[in-house]
C-alpha cells in the first residue's frame, strides 16, 4: 500500500520535471508540442482511433526485428516511425556485426583462432568496465549468431568473406556486410517483417505520449501525431495496444538537452554521427509513466568520424576495423598516440587530449590491410577521387598529401613494422597478432579521423525478457524496450560492432514476448 | 457548413477579363453562362471550336476528359479550367463546386469526388493557385497541363495527401532510370537517386506545394546540383 502512495508522489515529481523539459524540447525539435501537457497528469483518452496487438515505436534494427517476431507470432502489428524515411540510425550505421560464430563459420575458415559466446560476453562486460548487467550482455553474445543466421537465411543478408578484430574485442568476430553499412541488415529485417505480415512502417508518425493509468497497471497505448509538414498541422490520434508496446526508438545523441544534462562535457560543439531524429522524447514519456533509467551519462564518442561533418561513412569505418589488420594511427607530427587495439573511449580521449590544434589524426594503411577488412579497390579509388582519403606509392608520399611530418611518419612506420616482427609494442603495448600486416608494400592510404558523439549506452532499464522496469524494480506490464533506447547492456563503453547484435537480439526477444502477452 | 457564393469575391474577380460579363448567382448551376460568363465563346482560346449545345460543363466534357489519373492528356478539363481560373486570380472553389464540409465536394449535377475537411478547404484555393502559377513543382506540372488528379488520383486531395512513388515513376521513370539521368555534380557516383537510404519516398525531397529540398544536405556537406523548384 505504501508503495502505491510513493509511486503516485513520484509521478507528480516526474510530471513537474517533464514540464520543464517539455518547453525546451519543443524548442529543440520544433515538435512534441503535446509534451507541454505534462504540466498536469493527462486524462486518458476516452476513445481510441485504432487498435493493434503490438505497437512498435521505431523502424531501426530493433523495431523491424520486434515487428517481424510479433507478426510471426500472429499479432496484428504496426511499426511507427517519426521520420520521413525508415531505418533511423540503423540504416546509416556502419554495418559491423559482432558474433562469435555464424553458419558461415568465417573464423574457422580464415583460421583466425578461437572464440565463444562466453568470451564475447566477457569482452562486452570488461569493455564496459563491469557496468554492463551480465545477464543482458550474455543474451547479446548468445543470441548474436542465430540472429545473423536468421537475416542470412530469411532476409538475404550478405556478408563479406572477412572478419575484423575491432577495438576492445579479444577475437576476430566483427562481421561486415556487403553494403558496408547498416542497410545490409535493415533491408533483410524489413523483408522478414513484411514476409510475416507486419505492414510497412508508418512514416512521419511520431509518438507524442505513452498512456498508462496514474494508479499503475499496464501500458494502454500511445498518442501519435501523423503527417504534417508544409501547411499541414498533422493529425493527433490515439492507438490502443491489446498485447504490448515495444519501444525501439533508439538513442538520444542528438538531444542536446538530455545529452548535456547527463554529460555536460558533450556540448553542441561536438559533432555527431547520428541522424537528426536521435532524440530522447520517448525516454521522457517512459520515465513519466514510471520507467527506470540507468547509466544515462555513458555516452560514446566514435573516434574515427569524418572530421568536418561528423559523418560515419565507409572510409570512417576502416580505422575502426583496421587494428586487427595492423593499421597505425598517427598525429600531424607523424607520431603514434595510442594502442590501435584500444577501446573507442580510450582512442577518442587520446585524440581529444591532443587538443583542437592537433585535429584531425590519421589512420595509415596499405592496400593489403584494407582488403583484409573488406574494402574494395573500386571503392577506395572513389574515396580518393572524392578527396575523402589519400593514396601514394610511398609512406612519405602519404605524409606529403596529408601535409604531416614526413620524416617522423616514415620513422613511425619503420618502428611499427619492427614491432610486428618482434611481436612486441614497447610504446603502447598493443597485443600483436600474426594477422597484422607490416607496412612494407604500397600503395599506402591515409584517412583523417576525429571523435563525434555516437552512441548513448544508457537508457531504460529492462530485464532479460526486454520488459521495462519501473523505479521500484517492478515490471511495467505490457511495456517492452530494445536497442539503444535501453541502458545496461554495454555499460560505460560499448564495444564497436556490438550495437547491431544488441538491437536485433533484444528486438526479437521483445517482439516475441510482446506477442505472447494476453490481449 | 455550406459554402455560398459571395458577392465580395465577385466584385474582386470582376476586373479580370476572364470574368467579363459576370452574372449574379447564389449557387453554381454548372452553366457557366448563367453563373458568370454571358458570352462563353469570348473566354475560350481564340482557335477554340464553337461550343455547341448548352453552354455548361457537360458540353466541355464531350471533348475534354474530366481528369486524368495517369499521364497527361492536354485536353484534360480539370487542368484547362483550373489554370484559366487560377493563374491570374485566385477564385473560390465554391464558384463552380458545390461544397458541403465533411460531406461532399462536387460539380453541379455530378457525383462527389471526396469529403472536404476544414483544413483542406482553408488552403485549397491557395494550393490550386500555386499549382497554376508559383515557383513550386506544382506549377511546373500545370505548365504541362498535368492536373491535380495525375498526382493525387480522381478524388479531392486532402491536405496531407502525398503521392506514392509509383505515381511519380509513371511519368518520370523508376529510381534506376532516374539514376542514369542524375550523375553527381562533383562525383558521378554521388547520385541523389541511388543513395545509401535506398528508394525513399520521392516527396522527402520533391515537394510540389512548397520549395523542394535536397535531403542529402541535412547531414552531408556536398557540392550538389540545385534541385528543381528548390526552396529559396
Amino acid at each position: 500500500m505504501s508503495k502505491k502512495v510513493a509511486r503516485r508522489s513520484f509521478l507528480k515529481g516526474a510530471a513537474i520535471g517533464a514540464a520543464a523539459i517539455a518547453s525546451s524540447l519543443a524548442m529543440d525539435l520544433g515538435r512534441a508540442q503535446n509534451a507541454g501537457a505534462a504540466a498536469k497528469a493527462r486524462a486518458l483518452p476516452t476513445k481510441w482511433d485504432e487498435t493493434f496487438d503490438v505497437v512498435v515505436i521505431g523502424s531501426g534494427f530493433s523495431g523491424f526485428a520486434a515487428g517481424a517476431e510479433a507478426a510471426k507470432a500472429g499479432a496484428k502489428t504496426v511499426i511507427l516511425e517519426k521520420m520521413q524515411t525508415y531505418g533511423g540510425n540503423s540504416i546509416i550505421n556502419g554495418g559491423l556485426y559482432a558474433a562469435w560464430d555464424s553458419e558461415l563459420h568465417l573464423r574457422e575458415k580464415l583460421k583466425y583462432g578461437n572464440d565463444s559466446a562466453a568470451l564475447h560476453t566477457k569482452d562486452t562486460i570488461l569493455g564496459g568496465d563491469e557496468f554492463p548487467i551480465p545477464e543482458l550482455a550474455k543474451i547479446l553474445a548468445e543470441g548474436a549468431p542465430d540472429a545473423l543466421n536468421w537475416m542470412i537465411n530469411e532476409g538475404g543478408c550478405k556478408l563479406k568473406p572477412v572478419l575484423a578484430k575491432a577495438g576492445g574485442h579479444s577475437a576476430y568476430r566483427t562481421h561486415i556486410c556487403e553494403e558496408y553499412n547498416g542497410r545490409g541488415y535493415v533491408e533483410p529485417l524489413h523483408k522478414i517483417a513484411l514476409k510475416y505480415g507486419c505492414p510497412e512502417p508508418r512514416l512521419q508518425t511520431e509518438v507524442t505520449w505513452i498512456w498508462r493509468a496514474l494508479e499503475g497497471g499496464p501500458v494502454l497505448g500511445v498518442e501519435v501525431k501523423s503527417g504534417g509538414g508544409g501547411r499541414g498541422a498533422g493529425k493527433i490520434s490515439n492507438i490502443k495496444v491489446n498485447r504490448a508496446l515495444v519501444l525501439a526508438s533508439g538513442g538520444f545523441s542528438r538531444d542536446m538537452k538530455m545529452r548535456t544534462d547527463h554529460y555536460p562535457y558533450l556540448k553542441d560543439s561536438f559533432l555527431s554521427t547520428n541522424h537528426k531524429g536521435a532524440t530522447g522524447e520517448t525516454i521522457r514519456f517512459a520515465q513519466n509513466i514510471g520507467a527506470d533509467t540507468l547509466q544515462m551519462n555513458f555516452i560514446q564518442l566514435y573516434p574515427y568520424a569524418e572530421p568536418e561533418s561528423g559523418i560515419l561513412d565507409e572510409a570512417g569505418l576502416y580505422p575502426f576495423n583496421g587494428p586487427g589488420a595492423g593499421v597505425v594511427y598517427v598525429t600531424k607530427n607523424g607520431k603514434r598516440f595510442v594502442s590501435e587495439q584500444e577501446r573507442r573511449d580510450v582512442v577518442s580521449f587520446a585524440q581529444l587530449k591532443l587538443g583542437d590544434a592537433n585535429k584531425p589524426t590519421y589512420s595509415i594503411f596499405n592496400l593489403e590491410m584494407l582488403q583484409k577488412i573488406g574494402a574494395e579497390k573500386k571503392k577506395l579509388d572513389d574515396f580518393v577521387a572524392k578527396k575523402r582519403i589519400v593514396v601514394a606509392d610511398t609512406v612519405g608520399g602519404v605524409a606529403d598529401q596529408l601535409k604531416i611530418n614526413k620524416a617522423a611518419l616514415e620513422e613511425t612506420i619503420r618502428k611499427h613494422n619492427e614491432y610486428l616482427k618482434s611481436g612486441k609494442d614497447p610504446e603502447f603495448n598493443k597485443p600483436i597478432t600474426p594477422q597484422m600486416v607490416s607496412l612494407e608494400k604500397g600503395p599506402y592510404y591515409g584517412v583523417p579521423q576525429w571523435p563525434a558523439v555516437h552512441h548513448t549506452m544508457g537508457g531504460l532499464r529492462i530485464n532479460p525478457k526486454a520488459q521495462v522496469i519501473d523505479v521500484f524494480g517492478e515490471v511495467i506490464p505490457k511495456f517492452y524496450a530494445a536497442g539503444e533506447v535501453c541502458g545496461g547492456v554495454h555499460g560505460s563503453n560499448r564495444l564497436g560492432s556490438n550495437a547491431i547484435p544488441d538491437a536485433i537480439v533484444f528486438g526479437r526477444v521483445a517482439g516475441r514476448n510482446a506477442a505472447a502477452e494476453k490481449a | 457548413m455550406k459554402y455560398t457564393f459571395l458577392l465580395f469575391f465577385l466584385s474582386l474577380a470582376a476586373a479580370a477579363p476572364l470574368t467579363a460579363g459576370l452574372a449574379a448567382a447564389q449557387e453554381p448551376s454548372g452553366k457557366c453562362a448563367t453563373d458568370c460568363h454571358t458570352d462563353i465563346q469570348a473566354v475560350l482560346p481564340k482557335n477554340h471550336m464553337t461550343v455547341e449545345g448548352e453552354d455548361n460543363i457537360s458540353s466541355c466534357m464531350q471533348c475534354h476528359l474530366p481528369s486524368s489519373e495517369t499521364r497527361r492528356d492536354t485536353r484534360v478539363f480539370s487542368a484547362k479550367v483550373h489554370k484559366r481560373h487560377f493563374s491570374e486570380k485566385k477564385l473560390q472553389c465554391s464558384y463552380c463546386h458545390i461544397i458541403e464540409e465533411g460531406v461532399s465536394f462536387a460539380l453541379p449535377g455530378r457525383e462527389s469526388i471526396g469529403i472536404p475537411d476544414e483544413q483542406t478547404m482553408k488552403f485549397l484555393p491557395d494550393i490550386t493557385a500555386e499549382w497554376a502559377k508559383s515557383p513550386f513543382l506544382a506549377a511546373t506540372h500545370s505548365a504541362k497541363d498535368v492536373a491535380c488528379s495525375s498526382c493525387h488520383g480522381n478524388k479531392l486531395p486532402l491536405l496531407d495527401d502525398k503521392p506514392a512513388n509509383g505515381t511519380c515513376f509513371a511519368c518520370h521513370g523508376s529510381y534506376e532510370q532516374l539514376t542514369i539521368k542524375t550523375p553527381g555534380k562533383d562525383h558521378p557516383s554521388r547520385n541523389v537517386h541511388n543513395s545509401h537510404l535506398g528508394p525513399i519516398n520521392c516527396t522527402v525531397c520533391h515537394k510540389a506545394h512548397e520549395g523542394s529540398i535536397n535531403y542529402c544536405l541535412d547531414c552531408h556537406k556536398f557540392d550538389m546540383n540545385p534541385i528543381p523548384a528548390g526552396k529559396q
